[in-house]
């Protein structure tokens, strides 16, 4: 078992390595949120580029679906030109019904369109590589690449720099305030769920997934007052979870995404029917929180209904007496 | 024919060591290793015989046991039905992948997966379905087979089977496959917890495999191995060529489709169990060649013996020493197999020039 | 004489567009070396791919033991017809003596293990090619000449009764041409029917019984050595540039000698 020892040992030394701060990972990977608010605005991006606005956007377009959750609090429906038409099933928009009037969707975007619609922003997520760097045949769109956030304070910071760049303080102000106050209660109940394990888990039949740490799943797990043991094992991100494995965590709670209504079969029908996990505690005691998967597919700030979600379900299985509050 | 000592020797040794990595899958693993006592207790247990482990050992004891069952006998389809096909088409580079039999089951796990996921569930009402392990590589088989059939279906003229034509249909089918898989990710892009179910088929893996697969693998090698006796001598005699092997009396067509059909049903279930597992196919038929030259007798069967040994070798290697970088077994067999084979080519390269 | 094989009215034409044989009809008795003779491209090989149920005729038959020869199975027709191919397709990476044990197929019971009777065959075979010091060589280590005995041996262990072959001496020595025919000589004076395509005037002259003349896909003529090896006869195929000569032979009789000449303009 020695190489199996060193390799690992490799494997730590490695991952120590590449392991910044939390608030250097972010500064890497985010603009910074300008000091002061009003216009004419500037940033100065990673790369020595830089990103203005004279006055606040009125034609914003938005290419990305965690990025419609933020702008649909911070701005007017008129001030959105244009936003993208998975956004419509997947975004808060299809949670919450708060009668924001679309103008246009589309199914793809690209440079010829951006140069149609003639945005005044352009915001878009840093897997659009073709828009990300702005130019459009020589015209330069003031354009915006945030990447998906991967934590709490993240999706904070996104929220502090669109609210200044969208010229929408107040109501930026806002919707931080009731985010950290959700974030508060969901902490303040936290100890009622100490000691507890849990892990989010995907079998569609063709192998099995789950999240470890550097996640914004983890994070959630955390912030519950949950354990998270594939983050414990010192596995990060999504990463791939044979039954083996997941006979070995045997967690107390699994978390899975579940389509009722649109789909019979899902992951929790795997976790039920397959015969090695019978002897599973969390299988046994009927603790598998199932979610729609736009509840926590989201980088944005409704990454707390996930929260509050699993929360209740949580309280409820392994706390019977905890139905009534 | 062909005949002596040596392949015999090789054979009884390569049994095994088959039995010998099984028994080292239940001890190697990620977390819990177990002493061989306890470990073999589980396995019988699991197989109906003897007392059960406590707790959650024994489920993981019976997941090693189907793992190391099912890889094997992957192994073993894989190497036979590249070792039938380089055989028939006389040619060392032929592999189950020019048949179609491998993009025909990605296409239909893709499809199995979507359904799963929540598309076009509607028209496959009974529940039970989804948790069966038998859905994806139901559809997989379904899938690889029917891909297989159709090839050879366009490839055949008045009853015979074209070499060359089925070469150039493989390709164009291949080609319109992927095209398919590429339109169905792209379809399901935003769908992330579907993407990764495809993604994961695509690598191949041997991970949660139960007795539903390893009776579907073993059943499909079973019976494409029952044709070894009726074929190996055939395909000597292919090598001078069809209509050589046709004037000592060789029942060409008949055999052709005994050897495809063969090839085809060891591919497709072990295509349908394990996804994707590249290379296997061609490298271990190589390597018997290397060592017992080219009697098929000898060839046909060594192959299948080393192609169980080579599999379970690599899974054991990936889960001892690469546990923790989850390298699947498609994943770790290209790495070893691309290069390997590189070098083949390379060091035969005049004899190669000849083909 | 007993008629081992017939052919009858034999139209093929390649990819059903080059015509390459013409109402062939052919008849083959036991005990007969019969000669098919003709320029490149007159349908030769073509006629023996037809005689070996190979090829499917366009039109006509092949009668085998009375019966179309594609309707004996492979194995069973096997038995009664070996061919001695011109080349192979490819060389197989194989023995000598595993290389003509595949002349055994046909023999071979269910599980197709060769048994001692096989064996023994293969072993006269090889012997009666001269080939029995090569068994243990691998084929591609053999010169042309050698590799065309070894053929030769494995049709031999075919043991059929009729024997179908394409220029068997084409790439050997004079001492090995002489050899390989007087083997085909004595295995017709046992009983057996040989069909012999060749481009050697001499040897036909020598030892065949009978000569077919093909041209185009047609037999032109046929008859005995005397009657085909005449100048009025080959020059309808082959023009004006042959030489003509008498060789005696046993007693009386002499053996017609044809060569290749240049006259001088």
């Amino acid at each position: 078992m020695m190489p199996r020892r060193i390799m690992s040992g490799a494997c730590l030394l490695l991952l120590c390595c590449t392991d910044e701060n939390p608030d250097a990972a972010r500064a890497r990977r985010f603009p910074p949120v300008p000091a002061k608010a009003g216009f004419p605005l500037r940033i100065d991006l990673p790369g020595a580029e830089s990103f203005a606005l004279q006055q606040a956007p009125r034609r914003v377009l938005i290419a990305n679906t965690y990025l419609t959750d933020v702008v649909t609090r911070l701005a007017s429906p008129e001030r959105v030109l244009a936003l993208p038409e998975q956004a419509l099933t997947w975004s808060r928009l299809a949670l919450v019904d708060e009668g924001f009037r679309v103008k246009a969707s589309f199914r793809e975007i690209d440079a010829e369109m951006v140069l149609e619609m003639d945005p005044d922003l352009l915001l878009c997520s840093d897997t659009n590589l073709a828009l990300a760097r702005g130019r459009f045949a020589g015209r330069d769109i003031p354009t915006l690449t945030l990447p998906q956030p991967r934590s709490l304070e993240e999706i904070r910071h996104v929220i502090r720099l669109l609210a200044r760049v969208l010229g929408a303080e107040e109501a930026g102000r806002d919707l931080l305030a009731d985010f950290d106050a959700r974030r508060r209660r969901l902490q303040e109940q936290a100890a009622r769920r100490e000691g507890l394990s849990a892990l989010f888990y995907s079998n569609l039949g063709g192998g099995g997934w789950g999240t470890g740490s550097n996640s914004l799943p983890d994070e959630l797990i955390r912030l519950l007052g949950m354990r998270n043991p594939l983050a414990d094992a010192g596995r990060r991100d999504h990463v791939q979870l044979t039954l083996e494995q997941l006979i070995t965590y045997d967690p107390d709670v699994i978390i899975v995404q579940s389509r009722a209504g649109e789909s019979e079969f899902e992951s929790e029908s795997v976790l039920r029917r397959e015969p090695s996990l019978a002897g599973l505690k969390a299988i046994r005691k009927q603790a598998i929180v199932s979610l729609h998967p736009r509840l926590f597919s989201t980088g944005s700030q409704e990454i707390l209904l996930a929260a509050e979600e699993i929360a209740a379900q949580v309280d409820r299985i392994l706390d019977p007496k905890a139905k009534g509050r | 024919m062909g005949g002596g000592r040596k392949p015999l020797l090789i054979g009884l040794l390569l049994a095994l060591t088959w039995i010998l990595f099984i028994g080292l899958e239940l001890i190697a693993g990620s977390d819990v290793i177990p002493d061989l006592a306890t470990a073999l207790q589980g396995a019988m247990a699991g197989l109906g015989m003897g007392e059960a482990l406590e707790g959650n050992l024994q489920a993981i004891m019976e997941l090693r046991l189907w793992r190391g069952i099912c890889a094997g006998l992957v192994g073993a389809s894989l190497a036979l039905s590249g070792a039938l096909l380089q055989g028939l088409f006389r040619n060392g580079l032929a592999e189950p992948g020019i048949l179609g039999l491998n993009a025909g089951a990605t296409l239909g796990a893709s499809l199995a997966i979507l359904v799963l996921g929540g598309y076009g569930a509607q028209f496959l009402d009974d529940p039970g379905l989804g948790a069966s392990p038998f859905l994806i590589a139901g559809f997989a088989f379904v899938g690889s087979v029917g891909t297989g059939v159709f090839i050879m279906l366009v490839a055949s003229f008045g009853g015979r089977v074209s070499v060359p034509t089925l070469l150039l249909t493989g390709i164009a089918v291949n080609a319109c496959i992927s095209g398919l898989l590429a339109a169905i990710q792209s379809a399901v892009l935003a769908d992330f917890e579907v993407q990764r179910a495809l993604m994961s088929w695509t690598w191949g893996t041997l991970d949660d495999r139960g007795p539903t697969h390893a009776a579907m693998v073993g059943s499909g090698l079973f019976l494409s191995a029952l044709v070894i006796p009726f074929v190996a001598v055939e395909l000597d005699l292919f090598a001078a060529g069809e209509e050589d092997a046709s004037a000592l009396g060789v029942p060409v067509g008949f055999t052709k489709l005994l050897v495809l059909g063969a090839a085809a049903l060891s591919c497709a279930c072990a295509v349908a169990v394990a996804g994707q597992i590249a290379f296997l196919g061609l490298v271990v038929p190589h390597l018997i060649r290397l060592m017992v030259g080219n009697s098929h007798r000898s060839l046909l069967i060594l192959s299948l013996l080393g192609g169980a040994v080579f599999l379970l070798g690599t899974d054991l290697i990936q889960r001892n020493f690469f546990g923790s970088w989850q390298l699947q077994p498609g994943v770790m067999m290209s790495l070893i197999g691309g290069p390997f084979f590189l070098y083949l080519l390379f060091r035969r390269r005049r004899s190669l020039s000849a083909w | 004489m007993v008629s081992l094989l017939q052919a009858r009215a034999l139209n093929y034409a390649y990819g059903g567009e080059i015509p390459a044989l013409d109402r062939m009809d052919l008849d083959l008795q036991a005990g007969e070396l019969l000669a098919l003779l003709g320029p490149n491209g007159s349908g030769k090989s073509t006629m023996i791919k037809m005689l070996s149920g190979l090829l499917r005729p366009d039109a006509g038959e092949v009668l085998l033991a009375g019966k179309d020869i594609r309707s004996h199975h492979p194995r069973e027709r096997a038995r009664q017809v070996a061919v001695v191919p011109q080349v192979l397709d490819a060389l197989p990476g194989q023995r000598v003596g595993d290389f003509v044990m595949g002349g055994r197929y046909a023999h071979m019971g269910f599980w197709r293990s060769a048994d001692g009777q096989d064996r023994a065959a293969v072993a006269s075979a090889l012997d009666r090619a001269d080939v029995g010091d090569l068994a243990d060589r691998l084929l591609s280590e053999l010169s042309g000449g050698q590799r065309q005995r070894v053929l030769v041996a494995r049709a031999f262990a075919q043991e059929a009764e009729i024997l179908l072959c394409d220029e068997p001496t084409a790439s050997l020595d004079p001492e090995h041409q002489l050899m390989v025919l007087e083997l085909l000589r004595a295995v017709v004076d046992a009983g057996m029917g040989v069909v012999l395509v060749s481009h050697d005037f001499n040897l036909i002259s020598q030892f065949s019984d009978r000569v077919l003349l093909m041209d185009a896909g047609r037999a032109v003529a046929q008859g005995s050595v005397a009657e085909i090896l005449r100048a009025e006869v080959l020059s309808q195929v082959y023009g004006s540039r042959l030489l003509f000569a008498e060789i005696p032979a046993e007693g009386s009789a002499v053996s017609p000698m044809v060569l290749p000449w240049r006259w001088s303009k």
